[in-house]
């Protein structure tokens, strides 16, 4: 049982602990984001002050004049995701399970295995380009002379492949993490019982590895929504590959139109809410539910 | 007490086929990851005129690329001080907010713990593109232009969302009673925590901080545009200020050279922490 | 104003994390660190030379009113983000800005730039066409400095002569066949090259994009031919697909290899492909001459920098003066010897001296009696992308010529209107 004393003293403690976060969050992402929402009932004239213009941009872009640029990104941008993460999340459980083996030379499979993970970016966008170009070495290896950037099958494919590369180690990462919080007992049980090793894997792996899985693919999700250096780099949008972030980028940073970009950029933002929040529905996280009694 | 043994069941040896089957995905796994690498660093080895040619290893290599970047011309060095700096501060300073807060979401009864979940949440859900414009603006106020903390604040920002639903996961899965125990043997409560639940944690806690780091390393949108000397420029930014000899020849000889330089202090990293990211659970040797 | 450069607060960070990691590589203040400099230079690294040797020497003459180089971004959008967003919230970080020549308009109509005295930056002596793309509203606001002009590259050891017009070159595509290379290639990859790329066409065919008093005409039988030009070659295969994705350097790399007959380039190529360091199969084998057209010399789409002066600057007078040492013949003669890229000065066409190193020089001058602006905007980024689209999806095959130049149209009406 608990008094109401007690009560007070968690909710004064957990006050205590989470301001520092609320701090970080509100004056770096919270005030910008107030902002550009702001910005965004706004025009974007040369000359004379922007007027306030309502939801004017906002269905601009729905059903305005750049709908098909909008919907398009739309598109694309969940196509990427959808793809790109569902073959990082295999991909990134099968390295996982990889790393967790006891094996000798491990710590170097380990250290290759993220590798990809910890070059940046831009370097990588950089090197796929490179590669990927018609007389790169891709082509030379495969013995193909696939133009990936011209046309869209190839475009879209290439990003995709760069994008499972590079962030499949991150979802190994936390999967890993998983993993290592699973008390060697329970698959000594397991095996004690004559359970076979996919049997293993399934009732006692996969349940309780469950909630690292979750916690990477809404972080991927999330990451992948917003993805803008690898078209960006790769294909500059061409090929119906632009997505929502490169949308907003060319809108907001190239044509300047911080409105109409503030009203692309909310949309983005609602957008990704619904997809976390349907993910979220869908696949649970333990995050959210309430806290378990500390007596089990 | 620390012991050595990882605990993984044995009987597997029985399985010859198994152990090939694994061996030739680890070898599958390994040039998948590294095959574009081995890439950049044969790249990186070419001189100018060989760069752009196919052959998968340097006729004539040369460390004229990394004495370019490193030297006179681009001043590397600096930008790999800067990024340290950086990426240190950040990860030490979110590391501490986000095992605040945690602690806080896994352990403590209050209410909005859920709305201030999903408020920690949607700050991973704007287009971080959207962002600079006011950010920029804000820290050109505040007299933070092309100093460390116009880096190092957003960073952390940018990172606590990941890291408190990392760890906020984790702490979940510990089990308290054993910290309900300590404190009644004495511990205070932050001794509870501190020598019982972060070593049980390390795999998540060690993660995190991996992740963080590996995020402040890379981050490059919000550091393009506050900082502008090389003084203050992370790698991403002095990457991206390389240039060829000629107005439109592309540096790539340059850029693999220091995608090598940068990811390799990463590699020491991993290889450093790998152990505890592993040894985590059995170092609390129960459960 | 704050002059950039970390302020104690960052050297005390970087001092404690230091101490703790025990770093070496943590003292010592950077090359051409200007404490005390009054006036900033914002410019990209890519110049084709060192920047920051120009700047040293001005010091060295001039040090009552150093000037420190800020070297920006390789990649040109992410300069004009970097001077926009200072430019924006009025910081005045910088004073003298290196800007692309399709940015005057812009910058100019949003009341960022300080006008300039024409007589002072844009006398005599200044490339007339160079001077256009520093005007904006009759009125010169950035000092003319690089400048430059598409060329067409062709090989000696297989043609006699460069074709004057397209039915030439398309017949000598005859010639790259029996070669079994690819015949020609400019850029073409959805980015600012095929804009130039269009404009180019547009152009030698006798047409205009956008006139200079705004009006958007590309819908046009000119219009037509030119993108049509284009267009047909890729879809007969003498321009490979591989073009697609080309930009200034791989186009470079592709004729350098010894693909193409022809190519589309600026003058940096020259001296780059002659240049014993690289791997060229063409050293020696080529030359550059003036664009072809539909029926005689093409017209080349003018590229250059120009030197603008920003309104937040809080050092006008020593600005200027930097701006005026830049200019001078002296300093873009010595520029134009290190980085073989054209400027925007007449004497330098025709001396003996520098047309013995950069031979090209004289297709470069030739073409710029025959040179088309891109549209003059404050709206340039919507009119480019809007110009990109279309040509590349006529490109692409993906819209008929028709399609395209109709969409174009109606897209940069809408984009010159503004919203």
């Amino acid at each position: 049982m608990i008094g109401d004393t007690e009560r007070r003293d968690e909710r004064r403690l957990a006050t205590l602990l989470l301001i520092p976060t609320l701090i970080a969050l509100s004056l770096v992402v919270v005030y910008p984001i107030l902002s550009a929402i702001a910005r965004s009932f706004f025009d974007d004239p040369i000359g004379r002050s922007p007027t306030f213009v309502g939801f004017d941009n906002y269905a601009q872009a729905l059903f305005g004049y750049d709908r098909e640029d909008f919907w398009a990104a739309v598109g694309n941008t969940l196509f990427f995701t959808v793809v790109s993460v569902a073959i990082e999340t295999l991909l990134g459980l099968l390295m996982a399970l990889v790393m967790h083996r006891a094996f000798r030379g491990r710590g170097i499979v380990r250290a290759s295995v993220l590798l990809p993970w910890a070059l940046p970016t831009a370097v990588s966008a950089v090197m796929w380009g490179w590669m990927l170009q018609p007389d790169g070495v891709v082509n030379a290896v495969l013995g193909t002379e696939i133009v990936w950037g011209g046309s869209e099958w190839p475009a879209k494919w290439s990003i995709i492949f760069a994008e499972v590369w590079k962030t499949a180690p991150f979802v190994a990462l936390l999967i890993l993490a998983g993993l290592q919080t699973i008390p060697p007992h329970l698959y000594e049980a397991a095996a004690l019982d004559g359970a076979s090793a996919w049997r293993r894997f399934t009732s006692v792996t996969l349940p309780l590895v469950k909630p690292a899985i979750v916690v990477a693919v809404l972080f991927r999700v999330l990451d992948a929504l917003r993805m803008y250096d690898l078209p960006q780099i790769l294909t500059g949008g061409a090929n119906n590959t632009e997505t929502l972030s490169t949308l907003v980028v060319r809108t907001a940073t190239g044509e300047l139109k911080q409105g109409y970009g503030g009203a692309l950029s909310t949309l983005t933002f609602l957008f990704v809410f619904l997809c976390a929040f349907l993910l979220i529905r869908l696949l649970g996280t333990n995050v959210f539910a309430g806290v378990k009694e500390a007596a089990r | 007490m620390r012991t050595a043994t990882t605990g993984r069941p044995r009987q597997r040896r029985r399985w010859g086929w198994e152990n090939w089957v694994i061996g030739a995905g680890i070898a599958l796994l390994l040039l998948y990851c590294l095959a574009p690498f081995y890439w950049m660093v044969v790249s990186s080895l070419k001189g100018p005129g060989e760069i752009a040619s196919n052959s998968l290893w340097p006729r004539d290599p040369t460390l004229v690329n990394y004495r370019g970047v490193l030297g006179g011309r681009d001043h590397f060095g600096y930008a790999v001080r800067n990024s340290v700096v950086i990426a240190v501060t950040t990860t030490l300073l979110a590391m501490v907010i986000a095992v605040f807060s945690g602690y806080a979401l896994a352990r403590l009864r209050f209410r909005g713990r859920n709305l201030v979940l999903a408020l920690i949440l949607a700050c991973s859900m704007f287009p971080g593109v959207a962002i600079v414009t006011p950010l920029y603006q804000l820290f050109a106020d505040w007299g933070w232009i092309d100093e460390y903390q116009a880096m190092i604040v957003p960073n952390i920002s940018f990172a606590l969302p990941l890291a408190i639903f990392v760890l906020t996961t984790f702490f979940r899965e510990m089990p308290w009673e054993l910290e309900e125990a300590a404190r009644v043997d004495g511990c205070g409560p932050f001794g509870a925590f501190g020598r019982i639940i972060l070593p049980l944690a390390a795999p998540g806690v060690v993660t995190t901080g991996l992740l963080v780091f590996f995020a402040a390393w890379n981050e490059y949108l919000i550091s393009s545009v506050v900082s502008i000397t090389l003084a203050s420029n992370p790698v991403t930014v002095a990457i991206a200020k390389f240039a060829g000899d000629s107005e439109f020849q592309q540096p790539f000889g340059s850029q693999m050279a220091a995608g090598v330089i940068v990811t390799l202090p990463l590699v020491v990293l991993v290889l450093l922490f790998q152990r505890r990211i592993v040894k985590g659970l059995s170092a609390g040797g129960f459960r | 104003m704050r002059r950039p450069g970390p302020g104690p607060f960052s050297r005390a960070i970087a001092l404690a994390v230091c101490l703790v990691l025990g770093s070496t590589a943590c003292s010592g203040s950077l090359p051409g660190d200007q404490d005390e400099a009054v006036v900033t230079f914002a410019a990209t690294r890519a110049s084709g030379g060192d920047l920051g040797a120009l700047v040293e020497r001005y010091n060295q003459e001039n040090p009552d009113a150093p000037v420190r180089y800020v070297p920006l971004s390789a990649e040109a959008d992410e300069q004009r983000t970097a001077m926009v967003q200072d430019l924006q919230a009025r910081t005045g970080l910088y004073d003298v800005l290196y800007l692309d020549a399709v940015w005057t308009a812009e910058f100019a109509a949003r009341g960022w730039l300080e006008p300039l005295e024409e007589e002072r930056f844009a006398g005599p002596g200044i490339l007339a066409a160079a001077t256009e793309t520093g005007r904006w509203n009759g009125r010169l606001y950035a000092a003319p400095f690089a400048t430059g002009t598409g060329l067409l590259f062709y090989r000696t050891d297989l043609l006699d002569s460069p074709p004057r017009t397209w039915a030439e070159l398309i017949d000598a595509c005859a010639i790259a066949e029996r070669n079994d290379m690819d015949c020609y290639a400019g850029q073409y990859m959805r980015y600012e090259g095929i804009t130039v790329a269009l404009v180019e066409a547009v152009a030698s065919a006798g047409g205009e994009v956008i006139t200079p008093q705004g009006e958007v005409v590309v819908d046009s039988p000119e219009g037509r031919e030119g993108l049509g030009f284009l267009v047909e070659a890729m879809a007969d295969g003498h321009i490979p697909q591989a073009a697609l994705t080309y930009n200034e350097d791989m186009t470079r790399l592709a004729f350098q290899r010894g693909d193409l007959l022809f190519m589309r380039n600026w003058a940096f190529a020259y001296p780059l492909m002659n240049s014993p360091g690289e791997e060229s199969v063409v050293q020696g084998r080529f030359d550059a001459a003036p664009l072809p057209g539909p029926d005689g010399p093409g017209t080349g789409t003018l590229g250059g920098n120009n030197l603008a002066l920003s309104v937040h600057s809080d050092h006008k007078d020593e600005a200027l003066r930097f701006i005026e040492f830049m200019q001078s013949e002296e300093v873009m003669r010595d520029w134009l010897a290190d980085t073989s890229t054209p400027m925007a000065r007449d004497a330098l066409f025709e001396d003996p001296a520098l047309l013995e190193e950069a031979p090209y020089l004289a297709a470069v001058r030739e073409g710029m009696d025959n040179v088309s602006p891109r549209p003059v905007t404050a709206r340039y980024n919507d009119v480019t992308n809007a110009i990109q689209k279309s040509a590349y999806a006529a490109m692409t095959g993906e819209m008929t010529v028709d399609e395209a130049v109709t969409t174009m149209q109606e897209e940069l009406e809408r984009a010159v209107r503004g919203t």
